[in-house]
């Protein structure tokens, strides 16, 4: 006689589909198998739940002492996992002795689950499953670290027999869930996840179960990819037995799981074609009513709904437990939300409730903006809770200190926008040049060649400077000037071109002719930007990478102006000092980025690859690779590529901020400059050593193509990949190019070798570059273009 | 588990087997006595003390120890000095051992042991070895197997936070799965082997939680007698029986005295408030003879004329390097292969520039260390706004004035022009001001003459006031 077991879900009414579909597709598989719904909610009233294929059971049933605490203390996410131990336990109370398994709502059954079984028959008392099996350190999202976070087994699935250690592991387990089933990372925890971390420490009979097959979701395809055999599914090596379809999106059909950054759905090979089915199984299941099905504990008696806040200050100041009948907790309470917090000392000027806290607790932006310890910023903060924060944050005006209904007055007229294009005429023939003009970065010194070309070619300029947060500025240089032009130029990108043009007053911005310069490294210019188009008349662009991307989007004028290449005069002997090379004849191979803007776009890894390969012994070849970055180390992958970097010979890493002369002198101190990139909108750094006679080798992709031919250069040839979520932003649907990393081994060996290539690849280079980007060439492209605007507009 | 195949781990428990430990030069006395006591208990085994240290004469210290000695820096590990800057002592020694068990990989090793200093051998490792032989290529030892509760330290919550595992044992099978891991986790100890628990971050010993994941065939032995330390004596119960003691009833096999003092009788463990001498029963006579054993090799060492010293606690000029200037090391300098010499030259390192992340005309005032110790002082940051030019050279002051020692920090991770402002013209009123938060700073210097209400007045004083009444010399 075989032991019985119950299958079991938990979800609210919302995801009552979900419950439906992972029924549907188990009894297919086992027919006979016994399945139970333990609903974290009130079944509906318009719900018979006798017509349901299978028994549900309702979480307040379950005989947990502090329930209303639990249901008003955790949101409906929460909640869902809080009560998973009291579900077990609940199995095992009706029948003593026998197996429970519990599968996630969102997971999708294609074979029976007979493994588990025989795991079990082998004297099994808990059975789990990892989340995966081989290291997650590939820079995307979920990673190893945020693995060890939030537990290294997956909690969509729990397999557990009867038995003392797993009856004592429940009776922890559910302890810890009355309060502490919380995403506080920083805490070490993660809902009910996080503490089956012991379970293999608790429970002697513990298996950890790696058949591949089972609970194959987004966090271990990278181990086993899912592939069709007519019509059996396999992960990896195994039969694919269950699916996890974690952070499914049935709306969009690119996204495989919105947890994630590393798949979109086309990258999941035969494993899409289950997505597909799955969607339609959910459809089929009327997803679409169901998801609109009201919470029973997500509002109060009132029906006002309990915003997470009221459950963050509920949490607060009840720690433990409360045993309170249902009626009373769920009874509206403002005076709990609008005492003043009792976790900060100082009240003066402004008190700060318990719930303004939560709300100031809970966003960056305000606890950047706002030092509650000061009496300035306390007051700054009710102000804007009062204003704009209390309503942005759906808290009801009860939770407003001081708050009184409003008087009925009519609506004030909206301001008009920026969006207002009329020019006038009788402003004077100049330019208004807005950028980072005093920031010491790539950025304000792109800004800073504008305005000198624009000069060089007569054009009058007035500057409007821009600060920028975590640079230096440059103490000296010219002031701003007042004074009114016709043209106004604003040296920011798109997403800071709407911000930028907010902060001008009106007269400084209205009756101008807006012009923006646009930078873009990928193939498609981002959805998201283009409402910024609409305070512009026409866009600027470096290169005509970037202007097929705007143009594609955007239907305003498109210039292709270039930024200007100045080649400021360097000491190659200090640059290389610096680098600490001594002997001249080394060949220096240079390589740059910055840790701020996206690692893997720049490609550091490639460089260490293939400076690696083509020289293995770089001491005896008299080559040295520099790694030339700068910016915080706080990423993983940043730290990575150092780390890898102090691993390959002969790799020297200068890791600082280069200002002007310094930049100068390294780049006069290289001998090749190599980009293994694998997208740029203009390329830059590329063009400044080429005008500087030096070797780039760069993949012969996006912005650098329009500089960069066989005879002035190595360019490298590629392949097209698609973008993972992770690798960019706006990455949905993109392509960039994966450099020919065998190809780059062998233009460095030749290079080593052949000092005339390396001449006469460099003279070209600076030949180029001077006729294509000297100073008085760009400054006379863009004359010509704002001649053309002013007798237009005049 | 299931059966191994019976030809699985061939050649895995075949080579010799290698137990090994890393320590500094300050831990020599326990590491002497963990060696006698698996010389004693495992007379077949090559035994190696890894040196997280410099050592003039590593043949002295081979013959103190009784086992042979390797110089940290022999490991196969680029970056072996700037992770002798990046992290403390903790941390560096910690940081070696996946690289130690490549080592011993590459070296031929059939089974790899490695055991913290502070622990004693009473029996051989025979369930280790008997794992191995049955197809296991990792052992580890759970810190607890039963609940503990959240009323004492450490509490459970603490345990998941640092590990699951305690990492003063592992065993590795030399096998191609075990090397993998190894690899992985060594990828993490050149940058990411840090106390930093809001990110999930506990030196080496937290990656271990993915152990069972990532390595097939993970034993987790929860044998009683391994591994007894405080964290567990409240679930295994110390007894002498007719042939050496037991834990919880079954052989003791090994203690981990970690947190141990030498030279108090009436103390278990600094790093726990659970377990007391008390509460040792008949265990105490294991703590009393071990802390006697250490007593008599601390002894020998001085005999045997070993400098106990960390060589990577200073700069090559003699300056110590607080945890403060380690922390702004690890901020600002990504992980390098460079020798000794440069890493530990003060002068070139970070130290005393002006702080990245300010952006005003003083940002040359504020050295890194400076804006660290202000980024972890709430106080500091309401009474000075470093990011404002004008507070910024107030807080300058203030850390000239009094605060560098007030906080113990030397003169050299100051920049120089900080003190000069010093010399600048000053108000008689201002001059009384800076007066008086010398003669407060002094009061806490000559504190063994004060009593202790005066004492705690200076310190509060130098703490709360000192930086307000700085801040009003400048700001007026």
């Amino acid at each position: 006689m075989a032991t019985p077991t119950t299958y079991f879900t938990i979800c609210s009414a919302n995801y009552m589909p979900f419950a439906r579909t992972l029924h549907a597709s188990l009894t297919r598989h086992q027919p006979d198998a016994r399945f139970v719904l333990f609903l974290a909610d009130i079944v509906p009233d318009d719900l018979d739940a006798n017509d349901l294929p299978f028994d549900v059971v309702e979480a307040r049933t379950l005989g947990i002492e502090t329930f209303p605490d639990m249901a008003f203390r955790y949101d409906i996410m929460e909640f869902n996992t809080a009560i998973k131990p009291f579900c077990f336990q609940k199995v095992f109370r009706d029948q003593p002795g026998s197996r429970a398994v519990y599968l996630d709502p969102d997971i999708y059954v294609t074979a029976p689950l007979t493994r588990l079984d025989e795991v079990f028959d082998e004297g099994a008392e808990l059975i789990l499953t990892p989340h995966a099996l081989a290291p997650l350190d590939d820079g995307y999202d979920p990673d190893d670290r945020r693995i060890m976070q939030t537990g290294s087994y997956n909690l969509g699935f729990a397999a557990m027999a009867h038995a003392t250690d797993t009856e004592r592991l429940l009776g922890w387990w559910a302890d810890h869930m009355r309060t502490r089933c919380l995403n506080a990372l920083p805490m070490g925890i993660f809902v009910d996840q996080k503490f089956m971390d012991m379970a293999p420490a608790f429970v002697e009979q513990a298996h950890i179960l790696r058949h591949r097959g089972y609970n194959v979701a987004y966090w271990n395809l990278h181990e086993r990819p899912v592939a069709r055999q007519g019509d059996q599914y396999t992960a990896g090596s195994d039969p694919l037995v269950f699916f996890h379809f974690s952070g499914v999106d049935r709306k969009n059909a690119e996204v495989f799981s919105r947890h994630q950054n590393r798949y979109t759905a086309a990258d999941i090979g035969d494993a899409r074609e289950l997505l597909e089915e799955y969607k339609a199984a959910l459809a089929s299941h009327d997803e679409d009513h169901w998801r609109r099905v009201p919470y029973a504990y997500g509002t109060h008696k009132d029906g006002r709904p309990i915003a997470d806040f009221m459950r963050k200050v509920y949490r607060r100041v009840h720690e433990d437990a409360l045993s309170v009948d249902e009626d009373g907790l769920f009874t509206f309470n403002p005076t709990l939300y609008n005492h003043r917090s009792d976790t900060l000392l100082d009240h003066q000027g402004a008190e700060i409730t318990r719930i303004m806290h939560e709300v100031w607790r809970m966003r960056t932006d305000l606890r950047t903006a706002f030092d509650l310890r000061r009496e300035r910023d306390r007051k700054d903060f009710a102000a804007w809770y009062r204003k704009d924060g209390a309503a942005q944050h759906g808290l009801p005006p009860e939770l407003i200190p001081g708050y009184e209904p409003p008087a009925d007055t009519p609506d004030a007229e909206e301001p008009k926008g920026p969006t207002d294009l009329d020019v006038d005429p009788s402003l004077p023939e100049a330019v208004t040049l807005v950028g980072y003009l005093k920031t010491e970065s790539g950025v304000g010194e792109a800004a800073r060649n504008k305005e000198a070309a624009l000069r060089s070619a007569g054009v009058q300029v007035h500057r409007r400077t821009l600060r920028a947060e975590g640079f230096a500025n440059l103490e000296d240089g010219e002031e701003d000037s007042l004074e009114d032009a016709r043209i106004l130029y604003l040296h920011v990108n798109a997403d800071r071109t709407l911000g930028t043009l907010g902060t001008l007053s009106e007269k400084e911005r209205l009756g101008r002719y807006r012009i923006g310069y646009w930078a873009w490294e990928l193939r498609t210019f981002p959805s998201h930007w283009v409402a910024a188009a609409d305070g512009l008349h026409e866009i600027w662009v470096p290169s005509r990478f970037v202007r097929d991307a705007v143009a594609e989007r955007i239907d305003k004028p498109i210039t292709l102006i270039p930024h200007p290449v100045v080649i400021n005069p360097g000491d190659r002997a200090k640059g290389r000092a610096a680098m600490g090379l001594d002997d001249p004849e080394t060949l220096a191979v240079a390589t740059v980025f910055d840790t701020r803007s996206f690692i893997k776009r720049k490609n550091p890894m490639g460089a260490l690859e293939a400076f690696r390969r083509a020289f293995p012994d770089p001491k005896k070849s008299n080559v040295r690779l520099i790694l030339k970055s700068h910016g915080p180390l706080d990423s993983d992958l940043a730290r990575q590529v150092f780390a890898e970097a102090a691993g390959v010979p002969g790799v020297i890493v200068k890791h600082q901020v280069m200002t002007g002369q310094d930049m100068a002198d390294f780049m006069e101190g290289i001998d090749v400059l190599l980009s293994p990139h694998r997208a740029e909108g203009f390329g830059l750094n590329i063009a400044e050593a080429m005008g500087r006679g030096k070797v780039a080798i760069a993949t012969n992709w996006s912005g650098n193509t329009d500089f960069m031919t066989s005879t002035n250069s190595v360019p490298i040839d590629f392949s097209l990949r698609s973008l993972a979520p992770g690798d960019y932003p706006f990455a949905e649907g993109q392509m960039w190019a994966e450099p020919n990393i065998d190809q780059i081994v062998h233009a460095l060996r030749d290079l080593a070798e052949d000092i005339a290539l390396q001449q006469k690849l460099g003279q070209e280079a600076a030949v180029t570059i001077g006729e294509q980007f000297g100073l008085e060439r760009i400054g006379s492209l863009s004359k010509a273009r704002i001649d053309a605007i002013l007798t237009a507009t005049g | 588990m299931p059966p191994a195949p019976l030809f699985a781990s061939q050649g895995a428990h075949e080579g010799p087997r290698q137990i090994f430990t890393i320590c500094s030069k300050n831990y020599l006395p326990l590491a002497r006595e963990l060696a006698a006591s698996v010389l004693e208990h495992e007379p077949s085994a090559r035994v190696t003390v890894i040196l997280s240290d410099e050592a003039d004469d590593v043949s002295a210290i081979s013959d103190y120890l009784g086992v042979s000695c390797l110089p940290g820096r022999e490991l196969p590990l680029p970056t072996y000095y700037d992770m002798a800057m990046r992290y403390d002592i903790v941390e560096f020694n910690t940081a070696l051992k996946p690289a130690a068990f490549l080592h011993f990989m590459d070296k031929g090793a059939g089974s790899i042991v490695y055991l913290d200093p502070d622990i004693q051998l009473h029996r051989p490792l025979t369930d280790v070895w008997d794992a191995i032989a049955e197809g296991a290529q990792g052992v580890i030892t759970p810190h607890i197997c039963q609940p503990l509760d959240m009323e004492k330290n450490p509490t459970e919550l603490k345990i998941m936070r640092t590990g699951i595992y305690n990492l003063g044992f592992a065993a590795l099978a030399n096998t191609e799965d075990a090397r993998k891991f190894a690899e992985w986790w060594g990828r993490r100890m050149p940058a990411d082997c840090r106390v930093d628990l809001d990110a999930g971050v506990f030196v080496d010993q937290k990656y271990v939680d993915l152990m069972p994941s990532y390595l097939p065939r993970t034993k987790i032995l929860r044998h009683p007698g391994y591994n007894v330390a405080y964290w567990n004596l409240a679930h295994r119960p110390l007894a002498r029986a007719t042939n050496g003691f037991t834990a919880a009833g079954q052989p003791l096999v090994f203690m981990h005295f970690s947190g141990i003092r030498e030279d108090k009788a009436d103390f278990v463990s600094v790093h726990q408030d659970r377990v007391s001498v008390a509460d040792l029963g008949e265990g105490r006579a294991l703590f009393d003879a071990y802390r006697e054993k250490l007593r008599g090799n601390r002894k020998a060492l001085k005999e045997a004329g070993i400098a106990a010293k960390y060589a990577y606690g200073q700069f090559l000029t003699g300056e110590e390097i607080p945890k403060l200037v380690r922390t702004v090391y690890a901020k600002s300098v990504p992980p390098s292969a460079k020798p000794f010499e440069e890493v530990f030259d003060l002068a070139k390192g970070p130290f005393n520039q002006g702080a990245t992340g300010i952006t005003h005309k003083n940002q040359h005032l504020i050295s890194p260390v400076m804006a660290d110790l202000w980024l972890r002082k709430p106080h500091l940051q309401v009474a000075f706004n470093i990011r404002n030019a004008k507070e910024a050279k107030a807080y300058a002051l203030w850390f000239v004035e009094t605060g560098y020692r007030e906080w113990d920090i030397a003169p050299a991770f100051i920049p120089k022009a900080a003190f000069a402002l010093t010399d600048e013209k000053r108000s008689v009123r201002a001059r009384m001001a800076v007066f008086t938060m010398k003669l407060m700073e002094k009061a806490k210097f000559f504190a063994f003459m004060y009593p202790k209400p005066v004492r705690r007045a200076a310190t509060r004083f130098n703490r709360r006031v000192a930086p307000q009444l700085a801040k009003r010399i400048k700001t007026r």
